[in-house]
């Protein structure tokens, strides 16, 4: 049975709905974590110098603390990285929704989403 | 930016095939109830440490028991971590091709994959434990290394927990 005409103008509004309510969930929970991290980060440049400063730190820790500092730095992107691909999948799942949807509504089918 | 995330938003949808995909590890609920444990455990030990250690009470005050346990469970999780299926690398080039067209920054360096973020964090919350685990036997915990262990060591297992539990989707 004929469904309704598919406006693309319409549903390109539908996909960037879709995306925009994805994506602002996600970011705020992203920022949220990137600031914590940044801050953390930077504070155990503090640390690290307080250490090697008090003698605390010495030859034993020092290249290991030095070392991880560039770790922890590397760690945090990869994480953000990986964060960033859930985020893409959502905004990918959710356009895909979308799009069955009006294709389902313009054709009057009930077409199941591969 | 609006046109921009419109034309990007129907450009992906039309060239994706309209298919739905996956391009993070399934959520795993032990690894995310595991690692909230273990952060526990960690935490503990941390208090107990309180600001500063003495080596001739590493085994009789339990500190060895603690490092040993919250090792051990860190270990566990990372092989279980591994053992998920990896997403499938051409989805992900596709959508890095996309991403490269409308100017953005790539989702990561390593199109295989074969880096699970929440697993390199949890391995490097254990070298960090070990380490201190060493120094804690060898000389006792002092001064600011007490912060900096304590604040490298959650800061990674901060890393992997909110990876784990964002995979919750």
């Amino acid at each position: 049975m004929p469904g309704n005409p598919l406006n693309v103008a319409v549903l390109a509004q539908n996909l960037e709905a879709a995306a925009s309510g994805t994506i602002n969930a996600d970011v705020s929970q992203l920022r949220g974590f990137s600031r914590e991290q940044l801050q953390a980060i930077a504070q155990q440049a503090a640390y690290v110098a307080g250490g090697i400063a008090d003698g605390s730190i010495g030859d034993t820790t020092r290249d290991f603390f030095l070392n991880s500092l560039e770790e922890m730095a590397r760690s945090f992107a990869n994480t953000l990285a990986g964060l960033m691909a859930v985020v893409v999948e959502q905004v990918w799942n959710a356009l895909v929704k979308t799009l069955w949807s009006a294709i389902n509504d313009a054709t009057g089918l009930a077409l199941k989403i591969p | 930016m609006r046109f921009s995330l419109r034309a990007c938003a129907v450009a992906i949808a039309l060239m994706l095939g309209g298919c739905m995909a996956q391009l993070a590890p399934a959520y795993d609920q032990t690894i995310d109830t595991g690692l909230a444990s273990t952060n526990t455990s960690m935490q503990t030990l941390f208090v107990q440490i309180g600001t500063g250690s003495d080596a001739a009470t590493y085994a009789s005050q339990g500190r060895e028991a603690a490092y040993v346990q919250v090792i051990g469970a860190l270990k566990a999780l990372e092989v279980q971590a591994q053992a998920r299926p990896l997403p499938p690398a051409d989805l992900l080039t596709t959508v890095n091709d996309l991403l490269a067209q409308q100017g953005k920054p790539q989702l990561t360096a390593d199109p295989n994959f074969s880096d699970y973020p929440s697993v390199r964090a949890m391995h490097d919350a254990e070298v960090t434990l070990i380490a201190m685990q060493t120094e804690d036997a060898r000389a006792g915990l002092h001064g600011m290394a007490v912060n900096a262990f304590e604040n490298q060591a959650t800061t990674y297992l901060s890393q992997a927990i909110t990876y784990e539990n964002f995979l919750n989707r």
